[in-house]
């Protein structure tokens, strides 16, 4: 539209790309993001009845009796918009310290967002955050342009899902999206399943007043000391789902730390030559983790490796490998496009982090497809990679052949109520 | 193996899927310059979504980031410096537990052969190439090799010395006393040794989380973390320059038993010397002898 693109240009833009786990805020023309903020938070029950959302992302980690923790996004759709405009005016008034009423909003969808979502989210953007502009991009689209590529494969491994999206020409190809809950959330289930295996008690940080500490003897030969930890006394009233969260943390630090993949399929004798890697509980306690750590890493290229001892460690029907996966969505698509995408794979999301999940996924992948050349493409770097989709939001509000495509407020207000076609047409 | 069952079906909406907007020529435009790719600014990231290893807080660069997480194996996401903010018992969960072993501080080792009186200095002129931009304080690969290390070993990273990698063989910084004869009897001749250490080398085995074989987007390339050193044999006084011969190889050298010699005898005898002017082939692969006179 361009009678608005000279006012437009002016104007800077913000990207806000809304996730499952967090939520990144930032300035569009930057390379990261400068906030991010959980995406979940607390609700406390007032005295009088009344319940209060708990923003501050430092607060919800304080063992209050009576508060839950929730989350206003469930499966990267948002739910719910009281908190999730909470959390963003959090994000851009106090940490980014901007005035939203003077910046153009570029903000994030999953490729399978619902039309619904797409209209709330732009009245919200206009009506509450009170924005001159807005614009709507799939997370798969704009992590594709992270990586300067206009048509790619979208892998992402993230905290609910593992999607895979392709993209044609900055397009997202719906048919070809798949997705299956095999990503971060289920391999912490796993984590926890072998973890009770060891017949480890993993104590959650708050518990803790002091860890364990070994005194070596002064003398060599002489036994060393162990002064045990010391806890807290049990606060009473403490919420399942804030025990889940902080329980959550811990294995969440083992998955960073510790977690690794084969880069060829599993087998026992080989992940016995690798290094065990040790780790320490916060209670002191540590394990070595040797053939197990291979064994979860696993999961994600074969579900059956999962402990299948509770309901969240088992894995859902029809769950795939990450290569079938990935090999599904591709022949979803015209055969014409078919070498392109597999040439032009993208990996994406924290979960794909793991060490050897890249060189594994491409050699299965190659395997699959041994007439096409496979080439699985990652951001060196582990910020860009958790941050794929903001940077790309990041890289499309500042182009200059970009600008002329913003919603402006004017067009917003003369459509009046019939907002969810225009956002499909306005918005791809 | 065949394709595994029909996808799970993917959430569709409500309304018809509007077909894609045929490629106009402001779409390629925009396609195409994002395909060249645009200048971003450096950012602070204050990250608090979650305090990871090491309690929350502010990630510096992007670039410092990566620096940083080629240090600590096994870690991706390593926040900077520390918990600003954050409220946790500070110890990181993975931290090495050394029992006390580096509670001096990092050990200065000695130098490999210091007593050359050739003020050689610490890289060898055989050294691999320099590394152009190295990432934050890496491990350079021209330190002398075997196993005790000698200028640059990081102060950070407790206890991984670096080697470098097809010169296991050659004991010393002195190879510039070896003034015509060839360098020491690497196998792997020294005009491999620059296009090795880049690529990350299989051979060491890498525990490295960010691994850039597949190519990647940043092609940061970080030097995996050799193997701790073998249990050392210092050598215990210079070498020799005469020793840089096959013959006096075995007794003098440590080799690892990696590399097997052959006796001198086995190489094929040298053309007899004749003497007198000698007729070149003309050129293009012409058999008319040239004449140069």
């Amino acid at each position: 539209m361009s009678r608005n693109s000279a006012n437009l240009v002016e104007i800077p833009a913000l990207v806000i790309d809304p996730g499952t786990c967090s939520t990144r805020f930032g300035f569009a023309g930057e390379e990261t993001p400068e906030v991010i903020l959980p995406s979940k938070y607390g609700v406390l029950q007032g005295s009088n009845g009344d319940r209060k959302n708990i923003i501050d992302e430092l607060q919800i980690h304080a063992p209050i009796p009576g508060m839950e923790i929730t989350n206003g996004t469930n499966d990267g759709i948002i739910q719910d918009w009281e908190s999730t405009l909470q959390i963003w005016n959090k994000g851009l008034k106090n940490k980014l310290k901007v005035d939203p009423t003077e910046y153009a909003m570029m903000i994030t969808e999953p490729s399978w967002n619902t039309q619904a979502v797409r209209q709330q989210t732009m009245e919200a953007v206009f009506e509450q955050l009170q924005a001159p502009a807005f614009y709507l991009t799939k997370q798969a689209v704009c992590a594709a342009f992270a990586s300067n590529k206009a048509t790619a494969l979208i892998v992402d491994l993230g905290t609910d899902n593992a999607t895979v999206t392709p993209v044609v020409d900055g397009i997202a190809v719906r048919k070809g999206i798949v997705k299956q809950l095999v990503a971060g959330n289920f391999l912490n289930a796993n984590i926890k399943s072998l973890f009770s295996k060891m017949n480890i008690n993993a104590v959650p940080h708050y518990q803790v007043a002091r860890k364990s500490i070994v005194i070596e003897s002064s003398r060599p030969g002489n036994a060393e000391e162990v002064k045990p930890a010391v806890f807290y006394d049990p606060i009473d009233g403490l919420t399942d789902s804030y025990k889940e969260f902080k329980n959550k943390r811990i294995v969440e630090e083992w998955k960073e730390s510790v977690l690794e993949t084969l880069e060829t399929p599993f087998d026992e004798f080989k992940a016995s030559t690798k290094n065990p890697k040790h780790f320490e509980f916060p209670d002191g306690s540590n394990y070595q983790f040797g053939v197990d750590r291979f064994r979860v890493g696993e999961i994600l290229l074969n579900p059956s490796f999962a402990s299948n001892d509770s309901s969240e460690s088992t894995p859902p029907e029809n769950a795939v490998g990450l290569h079938n996966l990935v090999y599904q969505s591709i022949v979803a698509c015209e055969s014409e496009l078919r070498s392109q995408l597999f040439n032009n794979i993208v990996l994406t999301g924290g979960t794909s982090l793991i060490p050897g999940l890249t060189e594994r996924l491409q050699g299965e992948l190659q395997r699959l497809a041994p007439g096409n050349r496979v080439n699985v493409h990652t951001s060196g770097d582990s910020t860009y990679r958790s941050n794929a989709s903001w940077l790309g939001g990041s890289i499309l509000a500042s182009l200059d052949n970009f600008q002329h495509l913003w919603v402006s407020k004017q067009e917003y207000d003369e459509v009046g109520v019939d907002r969810a076609l225009f956002v499909e047409k306005r918005c791809k | 193996m065949p394709p595994a069952p029909p996808p799970p079906p993917a959430p569709a909406p409500a309304a018809a899927v509007p077909a894609p907007p045929p490629v106009t020529k402001d779409r390629s435009d925009l396609l195409n310059s994002i395909q060249k790719g645009t200048k971003l600014k450096k950012a602070q990231t204050n990250d608090r979504s979650a305090p990871s290893v090491g309690g929350g807080g502010i990630v510096g660069d992007a670039s410092k980031a990566a620096g940083r997480s080629s240090k600590l194996a096994g870690a991706p996401p390593m926040p900077a410096s520390g918990s600003s903010g954050s409220n946790e018992p500070a110890v990181p969960a993975s931290a090495p537990k050394l029992g006390g072993l580096f509670s001096q501080g990092m050990p200065k080792l000695r130098k490999v052969g210091k007593a050359s009186s050739t003020a050689s200095p610490p890289q060898p002129p055989i050294s691999s190439k320099p590394m152009s931009s190295p990432p934050p304080p890496p491990p350079t690969y021209s330190a002398p090799p075997v196993p005790l290390s000698a200028p640059s070993i990081p102060s950070a990273s407790a206890p991984r010395i670096p080697t470098s990698l097809p010169q296991k063989t050659s004991p010393s910084p002195s190879p510039t006393n070896v003034p015509s004869s060839p360098p020491p009897p690497v196998p792997s001749a020294p005009s491999k040794a620059p296009p090795l250490p880049p690529q990350s080398a299989p051979p060491l085995g890498s525990h490295m989380p960010i691994n850039s074989r597949v190519s990647s987007g940043n092609s940061q390339t970080f030097p995996p973390p050799p193997p701790p050193p073998p249990p050392s044999h210092p050598p215990s006084s210079p070498i020799p320059a005469s020793s840089y011969t096959l013959q006096h190889r075995s007794d003098k050298v440590d080799d690892h038993g990696r590399f097997h010699f052959k006796d001198d005898s086995y190489l094929p005898q040298p053309r007899r010397f004749r003497g007198g002017p000698k007729i070149y082939r003309g050129s293009t692969g012409s058999t008319v002898p040239l004449r140069l006179a």
